[in-house]
């Protein structure tokens, strides 16, 4: 009798045990240092808040337009960058110090890519920084820019030049050819922990 | 388990022996159980940092990403067109129909349902001197004359001055005075003993003197809204335009100042008095139909939220 009950006992523990191990052998193989987790939640909303308040920042300034308007007219790429953007870190502008400030020099990767609509109506990316595929935990923010017919150019020192938008063959065609309205970009920031 | 089915040996000693495997992998569970628990406790701290409202963020970008497109919008129609209010209007809201266009593509794309539209326009008369070698006097010649009378308000002043022209010292010198139910502030131009051109601003809070910062080719600007003069910072200039009420525009001793002049008034050209200006394209300076401001109307849509506001917009 005493036996009976230990056997039973002892065959539900052993199932517990296994169903239990199963369990956890699946929690502990998805956990690597690049998976999103419960446990990273946090960084995420404050990496999410770094990247918002950078391109806030970085629009109330003045310095967000500049870096997208540091384009080779000739090369048909970002001044010495490569046709994919800038691949080994901030772009040599303002706002590319601020990120290499705010994110690079403290472990964390970003990609800065300028969203357009073509004029077939298609949205297009265009790359400005890829420093390589973000993560699973990766945020992401968004911030709207609104280029004129007038913007210029600015040459690869970051000083004005005489090239003006209009006249330049930029990424994205002018929009509203009668007025100053050229195109309406969406400039995307992506962030992850390296 | 042959030994189990056996004969006792020892009697209760394998008994114990099975009692205490039995214990141990209890306690092996119960250790496993107290790991989720702990687990679940970190993933419930977890779920309460999480942010619980609803996320209006992007509804306020768009919106102020629309007020900034709407007085580029605004800019640009003035700069480009000078015909009637009417073309202005219609101008503006293809503009910014446009810009909504590309703007609510993007937006989309995140799944939320963006719009701007123009409801309403406010039309204004732009006063402008576009010669620069001429001196600051009336159409017909006068050095003090009223610029403008009858407006309810005043933007975009700015000038392009001819140092040269100017006379040395405060005393006498051209000077702008804008009045309104806030009081008379005035704006006085001159070059100081070293020829260093100088902004004298005079009003209820009292005089301060802002130095130029350069002079390029023998002129330097002058930008009330950006209160900048000849590139340098004067925060002063900026009282200049903050007027209520009817706005009276003057200049006194036109004929000690020059350069190109422009600035934009609320109120068509039939409600202003523009005694000294001449008709649109005629002479130097003349008035022209503007586009004082603007009311846009914006909704934005996600999931969570719906949001409709109406903002005016009056570029600075």
């Amino acid at each position: 009798m005493d036996r009976g009950q230990a056997h039973t006992l002892e065959a539900i523990t052993a199932a517990m045990i296994l169903v239990s191990s199963l369990v956890f052998a699946l929690q502990v193989t998805a956990v690597t240092p690049l998976t999103g987790s419960t446990s990273s939640q946090h960084i995420e909303n404050q990496q999410a808040a770094v990247a918002e308040g950078l391109l806030a920042t970085a629009e109330e300034n003045g310095t967000l337009t500049p870096t997208l308007l540091h384009w080779n007219d000739s090369a048909g790429t970002w001044h010495n960058a490569t046709q994919d953007g800038y691949v080994q870190g901030a772009p040599p502008t303002a706002f590319g110090a601020t990120l290499a400030d705010a994110l690079s020099d403290r472990g964390v990767a970003f990609d800065l890519t300028m969203h357009y609509v073509d004029a077939a109506g298609n949205r297009k990316s265009r790359a400005i920084v890829d420093l390589g595929e973000p993560s699973d935990h990766a945020t992401s923010a968004t911030r709207l820019v609104t280029l004129e017919d007038d913007d210029r150019l600015r040459t690869q020192g970051g000083s004005v030049s005489g090239t003006t938008l209009e006249n330049a063959s930029y990424v994205v065609d002018d929009t509203v050819a009668e007025q100053n309205l050229y195109a309406v970009v969406e400039v995307e920031l992506v962030v992850w922990r390296i | 388990m042959a030994d189990l089915n056996g004969v006792r040996r020892g009697g209760s000693d394998a008994d114990r022996g099975q009692l205490l495997l039995v214990g141990a992998l209890s306690l092996a569970v119960l250790f496993v159980a107290l790991a989720l628990l702990l687990n679940t406790a970190i993933y419930t701290g977890n779920l309460a940092t999480r942010e619980a409202g609803v996320e209006g963020t992007e509804a306020i970008e768009y919106t102020s990403a629309s007020r900034e497109g709407a007085v580029a919008a605004i800019e640009s129609v003035n700069r480009r067109n000078d015909s009637s209010h009417a073309m202005l209007s219609s101008a503006l809201r293809e503009t910014m129909a446009a810009w909504d266009d590309t703007a609510a593509h993007h937006r989309a794309v995140n799944g939320d349902a963006a719009n701007a539209a123009v409801v309403g326009t406010t039309n204004g008369t732009r006063v402008r001197q576009r010669e620069a070698n001429r001196n600051f006097s009336s159409v017909g010649g006068a050095p003090d004359w009223t610029v403008v009378d009858g407006a309810t308000g005043i933007r975009s002043i700015r000038f392009e001055v001819n140092a040269t022209r100017l006379k040395n010292g405060p005393t006498d010198s051209f000077r702008m005075n804008v009045s309104s139910a806030e009081g008379t502030r005035s704006l006085s131009l001159y070059n100081n003993s070293t020829d260093d051109p100088r902004a004298l601003i005079d009003g209820p809070e009292g005089t301060s003197v802002c130095p130029a910062g350069s002079v390029t080719g023998g002129t330097f600007a002058v930008d009330v809204a950006n209160g900048s003069i000849g590139g340098a910072s004067c925060s002063a200039l900026t009282r200049l335009d903050d007027t209520s009420g009817t706005v009276t525009v003057e200049y006194d001793d036109g004929d000690v100042g020059g350069g190109a002049y422009s600035m934009v008034v609320n109120g068509t050209s039939s409600s202003l008095s523009l005694p000294g200006l001449a008709s649109p394209g005629t002479d130097d300076p003349d008035w022209t139909d503007a586009l004082y401001g603007a009311s846009i109307r914006i909704s934005y849509r996600t999931p969570q939220l719906e949001y409709t506001t109406t903002v005016a917009v009056v570029p600075a």
